[in-house]
């Protein structure tokens, strides 16, 4: 038996109460790929299909959320909860229970103890699980990625698209399983391979989304309708607001999977243009940028391509004050993990 | 195929005009398809391809739709009757190809073709089936938009004859030169603008900036011309945010001034008023307001949904849009006067890109 797969079985008696396909059910966000962050005292947003009683459980304490309830469009409500002071520092799985309703995600909310003034962050991209272009397993490679994280000092990890070869729901499975081995918050978005029937938004939810770590927005968006007429449905509107939500922070990062120059013309105005973002980190290539221009046509937008991770590569970058015009400063590629037959072995 | 799918789905209460609606409609990306309406009996008809199918276009006498949809390779721009009969590709030189729009006597259909920055502007000629690169070929222009009267062009080019030499050959009465507008990318990478273009069959050139707001690069985007060609709507992040600016033989002026984003002008049919969306109270939604400016009114805001998209009926006292105030984006109908929002249909998956055939009680 292949060493991921020994992990696999493990793990799959630890996982959350997604269903029995792996895909959400009752709670949307947060999740494995879409977390809260946050200090205790403060509040994160739920979006869910149904009400009940909030709670955070880990190992065998239980934390009691305070619950302020806001429509949202749809069949789906939000619910914006308080964690206690009193709550302590951890990876938390989200549960939700009452009347006919029941579900919990694991590794869905991280309670820190404070934000750092400067951090790193990983950054892993186009993991491809199911992908046989190597003789090495797709997950074993993953994995040696996720481990050598756990061992850094990484605040969080940026994983950027093609998590999966061809969009299989059972390519979605294991890579959740990799990915909750992952001791860091694991921040997730699609790629133009995860694109087959909805199984991305099953696994994971918004396409699109933000969130704040310390003084530092991130805006997290997908281009895999790369190339069509993009914007008629309405994504415009969600970078326009996610855009506006990060502004007051103090770098604003921008995470997905691909940049061309292709791409809507009114989202780019958005994020390039109007109140450009401060940085962009993509994958895509499979190779690293040689210039920022190659990167990113816009002025002003400084722009990291990360190699694949499926051929064993990742990049860590390193968030901190403005020093000189610097603060953002992306470290060099990775190549972690062995992809051939005595890597195998 | 025709289907009548759901009737309208809430009652008819703010009297709909008659006429055909066409829009696109599906439950993902891969199977987005063309469809028309015909509001006065709420038939429904599948017209398009069915293969990622690009928002509508109408010809101005309401004969023809044209759309992008994908091909063999690439996405192509196609042409078919509002009944979906006539369907023929039109692009040919280019695999990608991307928002066609009619010329003003409907005999000629222009889009972008080409990849990323070596797009340029195509203009298919109806009568001679043949298709020809606008512009000389400059390479970089996205959008186009014809120009209904050179009214424009005769006041530029009566000021600067060099400018005039770069679009029409010495000599040529610029009068009768047809002409469109197009979104020009400039630069080199890492040091993109936009501006705003002329384009004739024999050359192109950006706006000269002492017709724009300032002289200072500035990014526009979504030049239109008003219906009776003698003012121009566009954006430009002038001041900062993007802003709805008009210009006329007065000069340019700022028509939606806010600090939250506007953007999107859509000149009514008389050309008197312009439907834009800005995020001024929070959310997306659709405006209006007069060429002069007087105020701001609102037309579709909802202070939990987002609405966009907006389409102007053929006599001007509705709009059509898209909001998913109930969820998946669905179309909406609206009174400019009085209100009152009608759901155009009640069906699951989406429904984007609503066109109003421009075609007088159709």
């Amino acid at each position: 038996m292949r060493r991921g797969a020994a992990v696999f079985v493990l793990l799959a008696t630890a996982a959350g109460a997604r269903d029995s396909a792996g895909l959400l059910s009752t709670i949307i966000t947060p999740n494995e790929g879409v977390p809260a962050v946050l200090l205790a005292g403060t509040t994160f947003d739920a979006v869910v299909t149904a009400q009940g009683d909030l709670s955070l459980r880990r190992e065998a304490e239980t934390v009691a959320l305070e619950v302020e309830w806001l429509p949202l469009p749809g069949d789906r409500d939000l619910a914006r909860c308080l964690v206690p002071e009193n709550a302590a520092a951890g990876a938390y799985e989200l549960v939700i229970s009452g009347d006919g309703v029941a579900d919990n995600l694991v590794r869905a909310v991280w309670v820190v103890e404070s934000f750092p003034e400067t951090y790193a962050i990983a950054h892993i991209t186009d993991t491809h699980i199911g992908s046989t272009r190597h003789a090495r397993a797709s997950e074993d490679i993953f994995l040696d990625l996720v481990e050598h994280v756990n061992a850094s000092d990484a605040a969080f990890v940026a994983i950027t698209g093609d998590v999966t070869e061809n969009g299989d729901a059972e390519q979605f499975q294991s890579f959740l399983e990799v990915l909750n081995r992952c001791t860091k918050p694991t921040f997730v978005c699609a790629g133009n391979h995860d694109r087959q029937a909805l199984h991305y938004e099953h696994a994971f939810g918004p396409l699109d989304y933000w969130f704040t770590y310390g003084e530092d927005g991130y805006l997290v968006f997908d281009t895999k309708d790369f190339m069509v007429s993009a914007g008629l449905d309405g994504q415009d509107s969600l970078l326009q607001r996610f855009r506006r939500a990060i502004m007051p922070c103090r770098w604003r990062i921008g995470l997905t999977h691909r940049y061309e120059f292709d791409m809507g013309m009114r989202s780019q105005l958005t994020l390039f243009v109007d109140n450009p973002l401060d940085y962009l980190i993509y994958g895509h290539w499979h190779r690293a940028n040689a210039t920022n221009a190659e990167a990113m046509p816009w002025p002003g937008v400084r722009a990291t391509v990360t190699p694949a991770a499926i051929n064993g590569a990742m990049r860590m970058f390193r968030i901190g004050p403005a020093v000189e015009g610097a603060g953002i400063e992306a470290g060099p590629v990775m190549e972690i993990a062995g992809v051939g037959e005595e890597a195998a072995r | 195929m025709l289907v009548a799918l759901v009737a309208i789905a809430t009652h008819v209460s703010i009297g709909l005009p008659s006429g055909h609606l066409a829009y696109l409609s599906g439950t993902d990306l891969d199977d987005r398809t063309l469809c028309v309406v015909d509001l006065s009996t709420s038939t429904h008809q599948r017209v398009g391809n069915g293969r990622r199918d690009g928002a509508p276009c109408w010809s101005p006498d309401g004969e023809w739709i044209a759309y992008t949809t994908n091909g063999e390779e690439g996405v192509e721009v196609r042409i078919l009757r509002p009944d979906g009969t006539g369907s023929k590709a039109v692009s040919q030189a280019h695999t990608w190809n991307e928002s066609p729009r009619w010329s003003p006597d409907g005999k000629r259909l222009a889009y972008a073709g080409g990849e990323g920055l070596q797009k340029t502007i195509m203009v298919y000629d109806l009568v001679s089936g043949e298709e020809q690169a606008w512009g000389g070929g400059h390479p970089g222009l996205l959008r186009p938009t014809w120009l209904p009267r050179n009214d424009l062009l005769l006041l530029l080019t009566s000021e600067d004859s060099a400018w005039a030499e770069q679009i029409v050959p010495v000599g040529a009465d610029i009068k009768t030169t047809p002409a469109l507008l197009a979104m020009g990318i400039v630069g080199l990478p890492g040091a993109f603008t936009t501006d705003i273009f002329v384009a004739t069959p024999f050359g192109a050139a950006p706006l000269p900036p002492t017709v724009l707001p300032s002289i200072e690069p500035r990014e526009e985007w979504c030049a239109e011309p008003a219906f009776d060609g003698k003012a121009l709507a566009f954006e430009s992040n002038d001041g900062g945010d993007r802003e709805i600016f008009v210009l006329t033989k007065r000069g340019a002026a700022d028509v939606s001034n806010h600090h939250a984003a506007d953007w999107n002008p859509v000149w009514s049919p008389d050309s008197r008023w312009l439907a834009f969306e800005s995020f001024r109270d929070g959310m997306r939604g659709i405006y209006r307001i007069s060429r002069d400016a007087v105020r701001v009114i609102p037309v579709a805001v909802d202070a939990n949904a987002d609405c966009w998209d907006a389409t102007w009926s053929s006599d001007g006292q509705h709009i059509a849009y898209v909001s998913n105030r109930d969820g998946d984006p669905s179309i909406y109908i609206t009174a400019i006067e009085g209100g009152g929002v009608e759901a155009l249909m009640d069906a699951p998956g989406e429904e984007l890109a609503p066109a109003w055939s421009p075609r007088e009680g159709d």
